[in-house]
């Protein structure tokens, strides 16, 4: 198995645990799409999952311990206002109030803690999410900001997995951008 | 009117008149534009980060000497530096947590610091700039015009 193969593998097992986290939140299937595993240069890191000005929710956290990095969850912006319907009882308008915004947090929170701790039983070792950051804006400038500090070792190992269910409510993509 | 050309991160971009140049998505970045108003010609780079590290590495992605390349390169085809006007666009903080002040990354406000350093070193002044705020950007340069408009979703 190649590095790609594992690092695929390894994406795909903390996408499924963040999917059945989303699924038992929202009271619905999840479904995940297998795991893509890319190696972009710079100039190709904004546009890789979204046209670079797509409107989206962003949470990420940045991994402590073996796994390292960065995990996201990426939500299209529809998909945001199902969600706030559902969370909160609220509308999507152009920017996300503070409970809207602690909601995507914590829905994401869920669902990345979910992905940690799979990747610690899978090597038996800590894997820590940091609180998450997030936002609500265009894609390509969410993704920048989220891998910074990777920015000075281009090109980066990009890993995605695409969540969505079978009402088309939830448009969804789950992250890993590993550490070198 | 022809679709605009995209300058991605970390890449730059000379272009004469009729041409429209484009940076999408723009967060912490900075985009500058340098317009030549006695050749119509422009050039805009695309910045993520603000100063580069050792000779070695591509000046394309630095603010420092981004901007002084894409100056080089314009006064190589002819420009000179009295006629050049200087645009700098984006370097927003817009990952949060929530109830808390902090932003993700210092780099926006960095790369901000660099521009004025740089500015400085090279005697330049900035004809217009829209930089920082918690929202991204986008940004098209047209060059016949010299015109930058910038928008946010």
């Amino acid at each position: 198995m190649n590095e790609c193969s594992r690092m695929r593998e390894y994406a795909s097992i903390g996408a499924g645990h963040a999917a059945t986290a989303i699924a038992r939140l929202v009271q619905r299937v999840v479904i995940m799409r297998p795991a893509r595993c890319r190696r972009l240069e710079l100039a190709e890191i904004a546009a890789s999952l979204y046209p670079p000005d797509t409107c989206i929710a962003a949470v990420f956290v940045d991994l402590g311990g073996k796994a390292g990095g960065q995990a996201g969850l990426l939500i299209e912006r529809e998909a945001v206002g199902s969600l706030l319907r559902e969370l909160v009882g609220s509308e999507l308008r152009a920017t996300l109030d503070p409970l809207q915004l602690s909601a995507l947090s914590e829905l994401g929170n869920i669902a990345l803690s979910a992905a940690a701790s799979a990747w610690a039983d899978l090597q038996s070792s800590t894997v820590l999410p940091s609180v998450p950051w997030v936002g609500f804006d265009m894609a390509g400038a969410l993704l920048l900001e989220a891998v910074h500090e990777h920015l000075h070792e281009v090109p980066i190992w990009l890993m995605d997995a695409t969540l969505e269910d079978r009402e088309s409510r939830l448009g969804a993509r789950f992250l890993w951008v590993p550490t070198r | 009117m022809s679709a605009p050309q995209a300058v991605e991160v970390g890449c730059q971009q000379v272009a004469g008149a009729g041409t429209r140049l484009s940076a999408r998505g723009v967060g912490s970045c900075l985009v500058v534009s340098v317009w030549d108003r006695a050749r119509r010609e422009g050039g805009l780079a695309h910045l993520p980060l603000p100063r580069r590290p050792d000779p070695g590495a591509p000046a394309e992605r630095f603010v420092d000497s981004g901007l002084e390349l894409l100056l080089e390169r314009l006064r190589a085809q002819g420009s000179r530096l009295e006629n050049l006007e200087v645009h700098a666009v984006g370097a927003a903080e817009i990952l949060r947590r929530p109830g808390e002040p902090g932003v993700r990354t210092p780099l926006a406000s960095s790369n901000i610091a660099a521009l004025e350093v740089t500015l400085e070193r090279l005697r330049l002044t900035l004809a217009g700039a829209d930089v920082g705020g918690d929202r991204a950007r986008n940004v098209l340069f047209e060059i016949e015009t010299g015109t930058l408009s910038v928008t946010t979703l």
